[in-house]
């Protein structure tokens, strides 16, 4: 609906005051789409340049703008394949580089990290960073909640259709400081289980406690070290995200 | 702007038209003239050079134009602009400035202007080979279906999938109107309005006679495929741009 591709059954969508199909085909969105689709008989280098042409990129930049995106997106190995010869990460990272061939006041992103390898998720998030600009909106649409908590400055919840809930992750307003939290024991699980009467092992080394406030969980976690026990890991059990994601639809805690 | 990038577009448009429609389409055409060709090298009374050789080549390009080119102009219109809604690629396209109509129109006119190209690089060649000879009704009758044909080819691809099997409808209704229209008001009114084959058809034996085409008749040919064509560009405005 932001691109103008689908009404809304009711209601009106406006960018900078104009109907969406009006405001891109003024200035065009940096976007990708959930389902990559580009056709495969194109080679990669091939697309990026029709892509470019179509986005406006003047034809004196259209080659430095190309290669800047291959380079960008780690694709120069890639680049005279066919796209039906990449993998789907690969793909991914084509329909990403498209998106980022122009500098764009809007950035929408659906699924970006989705068939990205672990190092390129990584990778994305700097990719983020770079393209963070008081003058430009960034919206992703994802399922990866801890992508979102890394990466966004607010997070909107949806649930059949509606917006459930806006969460501010700059305030650090989903930060849990109660609720349940999860140990990673070195040594000494003794000590934990003699000052958590109520903790469960959950896994390897790995104990659930309810905490009911930061001060009264700090000062028994040191006792409990000062007792012998050596902590490996130590965090909430569900990121805040999480938690304000369960409480918005409805969800049941793990 | 956007006349501009999509000026700079056409180059790949008319890369895309050659390699998956336009050479398909030559070698065929290409290789019925050979066959004719060689069929009509078994005897003088077939063959295509000489004076009477001329006037039977005249008569054979036309013949295979009105008979075959539909098929021609379906490998060339078809999923023009369906093939990129239901494969995803509108996404990108569309996520750029650019206006859909405007793609689209000009795509339409890259296909058309390389159907045109291809038939008048095969009349050329063939006077090349067997010497000048009139290819006036061939381009003409081409023409004529390019018009109608292109223009519902592509209403019908702005507003259906599956626009082969639409055309096949429209054109087999066309037919039983004909069947009908003797009979029955309500066909001849569908003959005579809706479906305008049969006035290619009078059309073509006024091209073969070497007769005036009346303007009536070349009018509602032309006009029914070129209005398809702009309500197609209007409709790309307002329908749905993805599946």
């Amino acid at each position: 609906m932001l691109l103008g591709f689908l009404a809304p059954d009711t209601g009106r969508v406006r960018l900078d005051g104009l109907a969406p199909r009006a405001f891109v085909e003024r200035e065009g969105v940096g976007y990708l789409s959930e389902l990559v689709a580009i056709p495969r008989e194109w080679r990669l280098v091939d697309a990026l340049r029709r892509y470019a042409v179509l986005d406006g990129v003047p034809e004196a930049e259209l080659a430095p703008a190309v290669e800047a995106a291959i380079a960008r997106l780690g694709l120069e190995e890639h680049r005279g394949k066919k796209i039906k010869q990449l993998s789907k990460g690969n793909a991914q990272r084509v329909a990403l580089a498209q998106a980022l061939l122009r500098p764009h006041r809007l950035v929408v992103l659906d699924e970006p990290t989705h068939g990205l390898d672990p190092v390129w998720t990584q990778r994305f998030r700097a990719l983020v960073h770079e393209l963070r600009d008081p003058g430009r909106a960034i919206l992703i649409a994802s399922h990866n909640l801890d992508e979102l908590e890394r990466v966004a400055d607010r997070v909107a919840i949806l649930d059949h259709g509606r917006v459930q809930r806006i969460v501010d992750v700059r305030a650090g307003a989903g930060a849990p400081t109660a609720g349940r939290w999860r140990v990673v024991v070195a040594d000494g699980a003794a000590a934990l289980a003699a000052h958590w009467p109520d903790a469960r092992e959950v896994g390897s080394a790995t104990w659930e406690l309810d905490v009911a406030d930061l001060p009264t969980f700090n000062r028994t976690l040191g006792a409990a070290i000062a007792a012998g026990l050596v902590v490996r890991q130590v965090g909430p059990a569900e990121s805040g995200l999480e938690r304000q994601f369960r409480e918005a639809v409805g969800g049941v805690a793990p | 702007m956007s006349t501009a990038r999509l000026g700079r577009y056409v180059a790949w448009q008319t890369l895309d038209f050659l390699r998956e429609r336009g050479l398909a389409i030559a070698l065929i055409l290409s290789a019925l003239t050979l066959a004719a060709g060689m069929i009509g090298a078994e005897g003088p009374e077939a063959g295509f050079s000489g004076a009477a050789g001329l006037v039977r080549l005249s008569r054979f390009t036309l013949s295979l134009v009105t008979s075959i080119s539909l098929l021609f102009l379906v490998v060339g219109f078809n999923g023009l602009c369906s093939a990129d809604r239901t494969q995803g690629f509108a996404r990108f396209y569309f996520a750029k400035p650019v206006d859909p109509s405007a793609f689209y129109g000009l795509k339409w006119l890259v296909h058309a202007v390389g159907l045109g190209a291809i038939v008048l690089a095969w009349t050329g060649t063939l006077a090349a080979v067997y010497g000048p000879y009139d290819a006036a009704a061939t381009l003409v009758a081409f023409g004529l279906r390019l018009m109608l044909y292109g223009g519902l080819f592509f209403l019908l691809s702005v507003l259906l999938s599956a626009e082969v099997a639409a055309f096949s409808g429209l054109y087999l209704g066309g037919e039983l109107a004909k069947l009908l229209a003797d009979d029955r008001a309500w066909a001849r009114t569908a003959v005579t309005w809706a479906f305008p084959w049969h006035r290619l058809t009078e059309l073509d034996a006024l091209l073969e006679k070497g007769a005036a085409l009346p303007l009536d008749a070349v009018l509602h040919v032309t006009g029914t495929g070129l209005g398809a064509l702009v309500l197609g560009l209007v409709l790309l405005r307002r329908r749905r741009l993805v599946t």
